[in-house]
């Protein structure tokens, strides 16, 4: 039986983005919409990609190229909703506000982290939706992967994998719209260069006639690393430190003495 | 269209985060890479009676087990005792599929179900011979009660057994690859007599069956009309008899008492598996027999036709006769409510048949494996005065044809044959009869009832170096030469017993190319000039579909089997005339329905070329055989009477097998209690950021850059 796999596997992969969604995002109406407008976006980059992969026909077998041009489609939507959601502000301040006399800017408009943040996650989920629905729709029977010679751990780090996928995406998130913001444009090449290279890594899974065992740790190690960074890199462009992690784990007195 | 956009949203799925394929093969889906589907559709199934279930059944999401080829004595101890994967589905060779080693292994709870090897049978693997049915067939709805006699020595009654786990049989040698040398040993061969752990590869065994407990409960459900929708749980068994008479005398003359000749033989078996019921000495050897038979007759059915005191003859081929004389006793009640054979209104008919008019019954049973070199004559002791004289002009004429009868010793019962229902109606000693088998005493047939009935186990086969089908057609086999005999004897014998007139063996000689081909399309291949010839042209496609003999299984009521078709076509064409007509016009169109008209494909024009289709009148009818307990006017019956069949078969949606592997209970354990973890610990850590995000996200000490109006915070 192993629907016991089926739920640990959803678990690992949706755990964390579901405990996201659920604390900041699922209370607020304009955030939930956010999210959503986001994973639109991510899909139309997929159905932009599938286009393309459908339309060269003499290379749909080699995965490098569709995979190289998907990541670039998935950064240029998510310039675009970047766009958008700038040109959105107006009114998203409008439909925030409870009545015309406030004079007070919501602070999911003025702290424009938030924003990203949750646009970051909308892509996230629906890219790591889309990457292990298939996996774990087969997952439920009674069997497990492996008479044809295959890993047994090939679900377990499809879902690591696919968990990495979304909390970066949630990073690069933060650092792309903080970098197009600031103008500061090395975060923008740093967010498609490491998409593009944890991408690329996943290929090591692939197994090929020089090495037959898939190298599951050589793309879940480096794209753990690369978690690190960027969400390191993200904290500290949202405004965290050091410091503050260690204010918020002491008592509660110390934030009121701040104020 | 959408097989695009399947490969489509695939590929997609795989760029985006894993490149999950595996060498050069590319599977479609996930699922094609955790299981193999095997072919076979040869599962166990189940059926019920007034007071069992018997069979098998899987439960609703499929029986799994570990796989394990059971080769020694060492693997049923390690099955049953020792091994540490369990639950197993043991695989058995043929040799081992015998009914105490699977019951053992049925009984076991660490046994979830058995896959037996079946490809290339032969009767050697099983020396003491195989019968899934009982050693007494049919016990208890004969004319003598208990089982006094063990006619069937081979039976331990394996289907009769309410096995209550799944068993499929694997007749392709692809499937028994894709077990033994893509499961079994890769994955669960023991190394070095070391037994492996988990991962290991395991088989699914899906065949669920509807119905549950015995026939009047399933009956019972099947009548219930829940949200306005029926299921049908489970359905009669039954089929159609075919008879025909010589003499068809028409409804405005009478037929005297004691007056019909009843000649009879039975058609169908069972095995324990799906679409494995070959039947070669089971029903075969006596179906053939019969037709044979009625064509040698049928040469001089004018003369006996136009005596005016001659009695008629009626030939008889009787469904459902392994499950408890479903098709005779049908018959004999339909006698009894005096509309045998049934008319549906023409002007004239045919003069009905009831018990009083039968003079004499004829029975074949098993007749191709003759014991000491005869056939065994087996009388009912309390009308054995009135059979002396029909005995010995049926050894005369046997003698005259090379055919051996002797009478048997046992003198106080019956072998299992239809005649049974007839005595147990027309009381003690008032039925002259006898019935004509292969045996002195219990069955020569060691395979009665049984998948492994085949052509080579009565002689029937051809040459190792004859692989033409069309030499095969046409060769004489040592079975053949003697069933020719047989008929031969046989006619004789009723054109004395009709007239009481001598013939001599040339005019009523069987046709021995008649047998060859009959034995050919039964056995062999349904695929054949005789079957072409006799089918209606709409029905020629669907024979040619089929390259295996056709099932001798009655199955349910609902649609009449190939085989009994088959034999109504043959019997049509043998017994019938050639009248002018074309396809509209071959049917009754002067009112009298004592004949039929069977449109047939008729001969080829030129070898291999068109056929010229011709239409045949004959006095072929079907008759219904479904046991008189499923009648329309059966009122009341009490269904633990015993006095008619009730034999039920249950629905099931589909057999499925496919193998795969599964993982141990500890790493699955592993990966849930990872996962958990997961969720508990995000959710407990955001549920803090959330709550300190204030403290978490502000810049210390320098201007919130976002923030335009920071006092507002």
């Amino acid at each position: 039986m192993t629907i016991m796999e089926f739920f640990g596997c959803t678990f690992i992969a949706f755990g964390p983005p579901f405990a996201m969604f659920l604390f900041t995002i699922a209370r607020d109406p304009l955030r939930v919409i956010v999210l959503i407008a986001s994973g639109f976006f991510w899909l139309l980059s997929l159905l932009l990609s599938s286009l393309l992969w459908f339309a060269v026909v003499p290379l749909r077998d080699k995965l490098v190229f569709g995979l190289v041009f998907s990541v670039m489609f998935q950064e240029a939507f998510r310039f675009l909703f970047y766009k958008l959601l700038r040109k959105a502000d107006d009114g998203l301040q409008k439909v925030s506000q409870v009545t015309e006399a406030e004079h007070v800017t919501p602070r999911d408009i003025s702290n424009k982290h938030i924003m990203a943040y949750v646009s970051g996650l909308g892509f996230g989920i629906l890219s790591g939706a889309f990457s292990i629905v298939n996996v774990l729709a087969d997952m439920a029977g009674p069997g497990t992967i492996g008479i044809l010679g295959d890993s047994p751990y090939f679900f377990l780090a499809s879902a690591f994998l696919t968990l990495c996928f979304i909390l970066l995406h949630t990073f690069w998130g933060i650092l792309f719209f903080n970098g197009l913001d600031k103008k500061r444009y090395w975060m923008i090449a740093y967010v498609v260069g490491t998409h593009m290279l944890v991408s690329c890594l996943t290929l090591l899974n692939k197994p090929t006639q020089s090495q037959p065992e898939p190298l599951y740790l050589a793309s879940i190690i480096p794209g753990y690393l690369v978690l690190l960074v960027t969400g390191v890199l993200a904290f500290r462009t949202a405004g965290g430190s050091l410091y503050n992690i260690r204010a918020a784990c002491s008592c509660r007195k110390g934030r009121f003495d701040i104020d | 269209m959408a097989t695009h956009s399947r490969q489509l949203y695939l590929l997609l799925t795989l760029i985006f985060l894993l490149s999950h394929c595996i060498s050069q093969v590319r599977p479609k889906r996930i699922k094609d890479m955790i299981y193999i589907p095997l072919e076979a559709q040869n599962a166990c199934f189940r059926l019920l009676n007034a007071t069992n279930q018997i069979g098998c059944s899987s439960a609703q999401a499929g029986n799994t087990g570990a796989v394990h080829y059971m080769q020694t004595d060492d693997d049923m101890d390690f099955v049953l005792k020792t091994g540490t994967t369990n639950p197993y589905i043991p695989i058995l060779d043929a040799k081992d599929f015998t009914t105490d080693k699977v019951l053992k292994l049925a009984k076991s709870d660490r046994v979830n179900g058995i896959v037996v090897i079946s490809v290339n049978l032969t009767t050697s693997d099983l020396p003491n011979g195989f019968s899934a049915d009982k050693s007494c067939p049919n016990e208890g709805y004969g004319n003598h009660q208990g089982c006094d006699k063990k006619w069937n020595a081979a039976g331990h009654g394996m289907l009769f057994e309410d096995l209550d786990i799944p068993i499929f049989s694997l007749t392709a040698q692809g499937d028994v690859d894709k077990i033994l040398t893509r499961c079994w040993e890769p994955f669960n061969k023991p190394i070095n007599g070391k037994a492996r752990t988990f991962p290991v590869c395991a088989v699914q065994l899906l065949s669920p069956m509807f119905a549950a407990k015995d026939a009047e409960t399933c009956i019972r459900r099947s009548n219930l009309i829940n949200d306005l929708s029926v299921t049908i749980y489970c359905d009669p068994l039954g089929d159609k008899n075919v008879v025909t008479t010589l003499k068809a005398i028409p409804s405005n003359e009478t037929r005297p008492p004691k007056s019909v000749i009843v000649v009879a033989t039975r058609v169908d078996s069972f095995s324990m598996f799906q679409n494995e019921f070959p039947s070669a000495d089971t029903t075969v050897t006596g179906i053939v027999t019969l037709l044979a038979t009625a064509k040698a007759l049928w040469k001089l059915q004018d003369f006996i036709a136009s005596q005016k005191s001659s009695k008629d003859v009626m030939f008889a081929f009787f469904q459902g006769e392994a499950f408890d004389y479903i098709g005779s006793s049908r018959m004999l009640y339909e006698m009894k409510k005096n509309r045998f054979p049934a008319a549906t209104g023409g002007n004239v008919k045919l003069q009905t048949i009831d018990m009083k008019h039968i003079a004499q019954f004829v029975e074949l049973s098993q007749v191709g494996l003759r014991d000491q070199d005869s056939l065994w004559l087996h009388v009912d002791p309390k009308a054995h005065n009135q059979t002396v004289d029909m005995l010995a002009k049926l050894k005369k004429y046997g003698a005259a044809s090379n055919t051996t009868f002797n009478e048997s010793p046992v003198a106080d019962s019956l072998p299992p044959a239809s005649l049974q229902t007839f005595l147990k109606e027309a009381g003690d000693g008032s039925l002259p009869s006898f019935v004509v088998t292969d045996h002195k005493e219990a069955f020569t047939n060691k395979f009665y009832n049984s998948r492994l009935d085949v052509a080579s186990s009565i002689g029937a086969d051809y040459p190792k170096d004859m692989n033409d089908t069309n030499e095969q057609y046409n060769a004489n086999t040592t079975q053949s030469e003697r069933i020719t005999g047989l008929a031969t004897a046989l006619a004789q014998y009723l054109f004395w017993a009709a007239t009481g007139n001598e013939s001599t063996p040339e005019e009523l000689q069987a046709d021995i190319e008649d047998v060859n081909h009959m034995l050919f399309c039964f056995l062999h291949s349904p695929h054949c000039e005789l079957f072409n010839y006799t089918i209606s042209p709409d029905n020629a496609d669907a024979l040619n579909k089929n390259k295996q003999p056709f099932p001798f299984y009655v199955t349910v009521t609902s649609s009449t089997n190939q085989v009994t078709s088959l034999i109504q076509r043959v019997l049509g064409y043998f017994t019938g005339k050639v009248v002018n007509g074309s396809a509209d016009n071959c049917k009754v169109t002067d009112s009298d329905e004592r004949y039929s008209y069977m449109w047939m494909q008729g001969p080829m024009k030129t070898p291999g070329g068109s056929r010229e289709a011709v239409c045949y009148k004959n006095t072929v009818k079907l008759s219904v055989a479904e046991s008189p307990a499923f009648a329309d006017d059966m009122e009341d019956y009490d269904w633990n009477s015993r006095k008619y069949s009730t034999w039920t078969e249950s629905r099931w949606d589909t057999f499925t097998i496919r193998v795969f592997m599964i993982p141990s209970k500890q790493f699955q354990t592993q990966v849930l209690s990872t996962g958990v973890i997961f969720l508990v610990v995000s959710l407990v850590f955001m549920y803090w950021v959330n709550a300190k995000a204030d403290i978490l996200f502000t810049r210390t000490g320098v201007s919130r850059e976002y923030l335009v109006n920071p006092a507002d915070t």
